[in-house]
């Protein structure tokens, strides 16, 4: 149909209705990418007064200090660890509601909506909340006070160790509705004709989820787990309103190791350098998790 | 009754009241927020801490609302000013984004050609660390002196929102038969009235999905609004902040106040399309 | 009122020629048949008249007129879709006027009136304010036909417009269709898989193969006088019986003959159509509605081994089918008559020498013509 429509010599109109959408896509992703890129390149800090195109041209240079830098690589192991642990808790609390849920339970229809509140919350309002649980006079304090039998009164946001674990919690809390509605519905999907036939084979409930429900959903897990991956190495909300990164910097993530050198000291070579191993990482690790649903499904 | 279906009530019984506790353990946290908005102030404190409110008082929200002439005075006015920022921008945002959606998905899905760049330069950049992202749009925001502004701000939600518009949208039109647009050709109607009077009024209920999915992730954003309009433009998220911070976050009762206040557009809004929730945060890969 | 041609239309999918040349002339108020087997090209043709593909080379004409470089909207051709596409977020009434509202400068009191107009005709005012989902399949159908007519357009096309239904009611609207068109006198291109309907409808048959045009004609002629073996095999129901036979001379008879039978023809017949056959084989077509079973040993045609068996018997109401098997060789036979034999049975069967069909073993094109 195009070619029909380029013939009247006009501008086609698939091209001038997709234009607004590539000059967004121009101003705010192409163009700062490419600022990146040079940023990265150069060693451009504002602060200096030179602006970034006299800046001068270092190469890999920055690239080489960050990758030595070891609070970088403390943000971005930590980052991937939360990342995997918040990942191993969704699934599990995601996998149990929605398999006890795809079941003949009552209020099902009141259950669903409320048990997906948390991801319509804004993170600043759960950093809040976690606050308000994990403070020294809080519920969390006195329950565990109450299970210890003993008086505990742990200020959770200073502590070196425990720091990290109402941040863990919180982003847990924020994204475990997004694995669940993943799995609810590729549960949901399963045919039910194909499970009655193993029932009536005799299979028992852990060979129906092993062997029937779990390699149809791989291709679903795969893609929340790239998703969630996506979401999760970007935390930031919590930890700049919880901790700042502390105390001292035990729980900066790489956003808040980002935003603490790109904005507080300005050094934005560094921290442009920093964003593409970030992005060089993910990639590859997507990639990999992609290609293996991919070849799957060949 | 025998001795298998006995077992199986059993086990139904316990399906049940374990999803139960833990929905109700899972939404603890909402209601620790919502019972301390509702306490006074020498409850914020109190060791051990009560779970309902013994004297329930709304002045926690009279507070957040009308501000206090009291020692906070200083630091805190209101939070209608904020409420009513976070509503423009996020609203104005989010139409304009779904404006641009609406015509980049048609030319996607209608024609499938010269697409596949404008797709990929959409989806890639969701990998990027957003806060390297920001440093350039700020150094580019000062030159068109766009900071600390609603419009730079806006645009920049648009620009946060355009992804997720186009693909949903896209998603939801690649539903739409061919065949009624081969007959809106035949019935004479242009690209432009095939889109308006054809498919959006087919795709009624994606666009609206789509629409307040926008409006809780322009609501609830809070990296742009910190780093770009701060000093010019204060959203929701950043009165909280603001209030947290400067209070050492001691501020329990007026906090959870404007914590519920922020929070309650959104679950409305997340509620009406809980369905598609799934759909949206996957940029789509997730069937409908 | 309009004339359609078309000339040495030819179109490809990706590498895959799906039209032909085909060239085709239309009458002005004429209903012609598309028919063919899918994949056949008989949508890609119909969607290159409307304008929805763009074709690889040659030319439409409508009334001599040029319309391979029109928009669809000016084509002036009006076409109702496999499964009616009506838009399912307007009512009826909203349905018909679109297109009116689009292409015409009519008033909205015209445009109005037409409608009113239209749906009187097709028994269909009461449904003007429901919408699609309201309505039945025939009602869907009839509300399709309307929205296409509606706008008087100069070709009125088809696209399997049965398809959706269930058989028996599929019967009554085919007669319907016919029906409209002619109070319409409107040159309708109707295109269709099943040779069934497209024999009740059509004016003009038009078979199409892979493309290519094998036969246009009147469902008589084509069925009557196949110009090929695809033709005879894929017109009527059940298909034609096919022999691969010799032409044969002994003592001034001549024979048509293999291992399985043979069978004695006329000489006057054998000088009409196969004096140049002689001593090759060549294919004979009868239909099973001209083969005779015969219940005693007529000796008109006879087998030379043994009489055929009979494998199944397929009972069509009035009818019934036949199966026989003789050598391996499948032969099919539909019969009117009450007397039936039962599976099992040996039987001998025959049919009029006028009744066969014949076609060159290599090019399949009938000797006939």
């Amino acid at each position: 149909m195009s070619e029909r429509i380029k013939r009247k010599g006009k501008i086609p109109v698939n091209i001038i209705m997709l234009l607004p959408t590539n000059i967004i896509i121009l101003f705010l992703i192409i163009i700062p990418t490419i600022l990146v890129i040079w940023f990265s390149l150069v060693n451009f800090q504002p602060t200096f007064g030179i602006n970034f195109w006299q800046s001068k041209f270092v190469f890999l240079d920055n690239y080489f200090k960050i990758l030595m830098d070891d609070e970088f690589v403390k943000a971005v192991i930590r980052t991937v660890y939360i990342s995997l642990i918040c990942l191993g808790v969704e699934f599990t609390i995601g996998l149990l509601i929605a398999s006890i849920l795809t079941g003949n339970i009552h209020g099902k229809k009141i259950l669903y909506p409320l048990l997906i509140i948390p991801i319509m919350i804004p993170p600043i309002v759960i950093g809040n909340n976690f606050w308000l649980i994990f403070s020294a006079n809080g519920p969390v304090n006195q329950i565990i006070s109450i299970i210890l039998n003993t008086e505990f009164k742990a200020s959770w946001f200073s502590h070196p160790k425990y720091a990290i674990i109402p941040i863990i919690l919180s982003e847990i809390w924020h994204w475990y509705p997004l694995t669940f509605l993943i799995l609810f519905s590729g549960l949901v999907n399963i045919s039910t004709s194909e499970i009655r036939a193993a029932k009536i084979l005799g299979a028992t409930e852990w060979q129906l989820s092993w062997r029937i429900k779990f390699p149809k959903l791989k291709g679903i897990i795969t893609i929340a787990l790239v998703i969630r991956m996506m979401e999760a190495l970007k935390v930031f909300d919590v930890v700049h309103l919880l901790t700042h990164g502390g105390p001292g910097t035990r729980t900066q993530t790489i956003s808040f190791y980002l935003f603490k050198y790109g904005f507080k000291y300005s050094r934005i070579s560094y921290v442009s350098a920093g964003a593409w191993i970030i992005l060089f990482i993910s990639l590859l690790g997507f990639s990999l998790a992609l290609r293996s649903v991919l070849v799957e499904r060949k | 009754m025998s001795d298998s279906m006995m077992k199986y009530n059993v086990r139904k019984g316990l399906a049940h009241i374990f999803l139960y506790a833990v929905t109700a353990s899972l939404l603890f946290p909402l209601f620790w927020m919502l019972m301390t908005s509702f306490k006074s102030p020498n409850e914020w404190v109190t060791y051990p801490p009560t779970w309902i409110p013994t004297e329930p008082t709304i002045s926690n929200y009279r507070f957040i609302f009308f501000g206090s002439a009291g020692r906070f005075a200083r630091t805190y006015s209101s939070a209608v000013i904020p409420y009513l920022n976070t509503a423009f921008v996020a609203v104005t945002s989010t139409l304009v984004a779904i404006v641009i959606g609406v015509l980049g998905s048609y030319s996607l899905s209608r024609f499938k050609t010269g697409g596949s760049l404008t797709l990929l330069s959409i989806i890639m950049p969701r990998m990027f660390p957003p806060m390297a992202m920001i440093i350039p749009l700020m150094i580019f925001f000062q030159l068109i002196r766009a900071i600390d502004t609603y419009w730079g701000l806006i645009i920049v939600y648009i620009g946060f929102t355009l992804p997720y518009s186009v693909l949903m949208l896209k998603g939801f039109m690649d539903g739409v038969p061919k065949e009624f647009t081969e007959a809106a050709m035949l019935d004479g109607l242009s690209e432009w009235q095939i889109l308006y009077k054809i498919w959006l009024p087919i795709i009624k209920n994606g666009l609206m999905t789509t629409t307040l999915f926008l409006l809780i992730l322009n609501w609830t954003e809070y990296t742009f609004a910190l780093t770009l309009s701060s000093r010019g433009v204060e959203t929701i998220t950043l009165t909280l902040a603001k209030l947290f911070s400067n209070e050492a976050g001691t501020y329990y009762g007026p906090q959870s106040a404007l914590g519920i206040l922020a929070a309650i557009p959104t679950i409305i809004f997340g509620i009406f399309i809980h369905k598609h929730l799934a759909y949206g945060f996957t940029f789509g890969a997730l069937k409908r | 009122m309009a004339n359609l041609t078309i000339k040495n239309l030819s179109n490809n999918f990706g590498s895959i020629r799906c039209l032909d040349k085909v060239n085709l002339e239309v009458d002005d108020g004429q209903l012609a048949v598309i028919v063919g087997p899918s994949g056949c090209g008989k949508t890609t043709l119909m969607r290159c008249i409307v304008g929805l593909e763009t074709f690889f080379e040659g030319s439409i004409f409508i009334d001599d007129e040029l319309i391979n470089n029109e928009d669809p909207k000016d084509r002036d051709v009006a076409m109702v879709f496999q499964y009616y596409a009506l838009y399912p977020h307007m009512t009826v009434r909203q349905n018909l006027s679109l297109g009116l509202e689009h292409t015409t400068e009519l008033t909205k009191d015209e445009i109005q009136k037409r409608v009113e107009e239209i749906t009187n005709i097709l028994k269909i005012s009461s449904l003007l304010e429901r919408k699609p989902a309201q309505l039945s399949g025939g009602e869907s159908q009839r509300v399709a036909i309307g929205r296409a007519l509606v706008r008087k357009p100069k070709i009125f096309l088809l696209d399997e417009p049965l398809s959706a239904i269930d058989a028996k009611l599929g019967r009554e609207l085919r007669a319907e269709i016919k029906k409209i068109q002619r109070r319409f006198r409107v040159t309708t291109i109707y295109v269709t898989h099943d040779q069934e309907e497209a024999m009740a409808v059509g004016d003009k048959l038009v078979v199409l193969r892979d493309g290519k045009i094998h036969q246009v004609g009147t469902p008589e002629e084509v069925f009557n006088s196949p110009k090929d073996q695809f033709v005879a095999s894929f017109i009527g129901k059940p298909p034609m019986n096919f022999f691969e036979l010799k032409v044969k001379n002994k003592d001034d008879k001549y024979f048509l003959q293999n291992r399985d039978f043979f069978y004695e023809i006329s000489k006057r017949y054998y000088e009409r159509y196969l004096s140049k056959f002689l001593g090759k084989y060549l294919i004979a077509g009868i239909r099973p509605s001209s083969i005779k079973i015969l219940m005693q040993n007529i000796p008109f045609m006879t087998t030379k081994t043994n009489a055929a068996t009979v494998s199944l018997i397929e009972n069509m109401g009035n009818e019934n089918y036949i199966y026989l098997t003789l050598n391996s060789k499948k032969i099919i036979i539909k019969t009117e008559s009450e007397i039936i034999p039962k599976i099992g049975d040996k039987i001998k069967f025959s049919f009029e020498e006028e009744d066969i069909h014949l076609f060159d073993i290599d090019s399949k094109e009938s000797l006939k013509i």
